[in-house]
């Protein structure tokens, strides 16, 4: 599996998770995803999510003027969208839990 | 406008314009479209301000990352709404063509026919509009949809010919020389209001391309074989014309 693939479900979690923290307009989310160590993706790659995001009603968008050129979309979580952020962190927990109680043991060399 | 404004490189312009078309053309609806190029070309300002490149923004394949956009973007319906239209300017062109080739005449199959398939096609487009707006088909599902749609006219049409062919009704129809110039007028009339009601003008450039040097020729007095092969060099003439024309002009808008 590629690293693109791999990321693909966990990127709509991480979103979610840097949305949270305070509104944010795109290039400001893919600045922060990438901050994070989200190196291999393109920027890009976040508004296709957004915008399905946007459909499931997990984020709503509001436009604000920018000084610097077009309107600027600023997102920021709905409730549905608050509680989708907790059942991904459940399931990563869950996941991330698994996959390191597999790696250690191999490590380990048993 | 805003002096601060920053302009883009062109390889990020070209991306831009090439996404809206890619969109427009996928009949994705006007307001999402614009809302994700505004976005984009926010992001592609602030990205090449700090010197990154489209391809760190887009990846490295333009129409995967559209086909990628535009899967999650809803299509719009209601641009299926103008083939309704489209049947009545069919029927002001079979009209128009009649009359200039001096013969409006219609049997009672025809009379019936032209309007009950009109009615039935606009009831069962509305009808189709409400099914496709309320589910969500496959991409595919929706292409044969959408073919099937746009076939069923002439299917309906070449059907009504046929079938006028076949079953000799009597001609209930029959304009003489003042009836033709007002059917005439009638198609025009019906060509007029459409570019009115849809702003644009090719249903008034389309008819008087193809119509108005065969009419012309016709008042010619050559002899019958050098007006048919007239009528159809004037034709092609026109239609090299108006695609160089076209395609000056959609060059020209891009540049600017």
């Amino acid at each position: 599996m590629s690293n693109t693939q791999m990321l693909k479900g966990i990127l709509d979690g991480c979103l979610l998770a840097i949305i949270n923290e305070g509104e944010v307009y795109g290039y400001e989310l893919a600045e922060k995803l990438e901050s994070y160590g989200f190196q291999q993706t393109s920027e890009g790659t976040i508004y296709p999510l957004l915008i399905r995001m946007q459909k499931e009603k997990l984020v709503t968008t509001t436009l604000k003027k920018s000084t610097a050129g077009p309107r600027r979309k600023y997102y920021s979580l709905t409730p549905k969208g608050e509680e989708e952020l907790q059942a991904f962190i459940e399931r990563w927990n869950q996941l991330s839990h698994s996959v390191e109680h597999i790696l250690q043991k191999r490590g380990s060399g048993e | 406008m805003n002096a601060q404004k920053h302009t883009l490189t062109a390889e990020s312009q070209d991306f831009l314009d090439n996404l809206r078309l890619y969109l427009f053309s996928s009949g994705k609806k006007d307001e999402e479209v614009k809302e994700i190029v505004e976005e984009l070309e926010d992001h592609l300002i602030e990205a090449e301000k700090r010197g990154k490149s489209v391809s760190h923004i887009i990846g490295h394949s333009p129409k995967a990352y559209m086909e990628q956009l535009s899967s999650e973007m809803s299509f719009d319906f209601k641009w299926l709404s103008y083939l309704p239209i489209i049947v009545l300017g069919v029927f002001a062109y079979v009209l128009l063509g009649d009359s200039i080739r001096g013969g409006v005449q219609y049997t009672l199959l025809q009379v019936i026919g032209y309007p009950a398939v009109c009615i039935i096609l606009v009831l069962f487009y509305l009808r189709m509009f409400k099914f496709l707006a309320s589910t969500k088909l496959s991409k595919t599902k929706t292409i044969i949809t959408t073919l099937i749609l746009g076939i069923l006219p002439i299917l309906f049409f070449l059907g009504l010919m046929f079938a006028n062919d076949m079953y000799k009704t009597s001609v209930v129809i029959k304009l003489g020389a003042t009836g033709n110039i007002i059917a005439a007028l009638l198609a025009i009339a019906i060509f007029i209001g459409i570019a009115l009601w849809s702003k644009t003008w090719f249903t008034i450039v389309i008819p008087a391309m193809i119509f108005l040097p065969e009419f012309l020729i016709s008042l010619t007095s050559f002899d019958k074989e050098t007006k048919a092969i007239l009528t159809i060099s004037a034709l092609f003439v026109t239609l090299i014309i108006y695609n160089v024309y076209t395609f000056k002009k959609a060059k020209k808008e891009n540049r600017i």
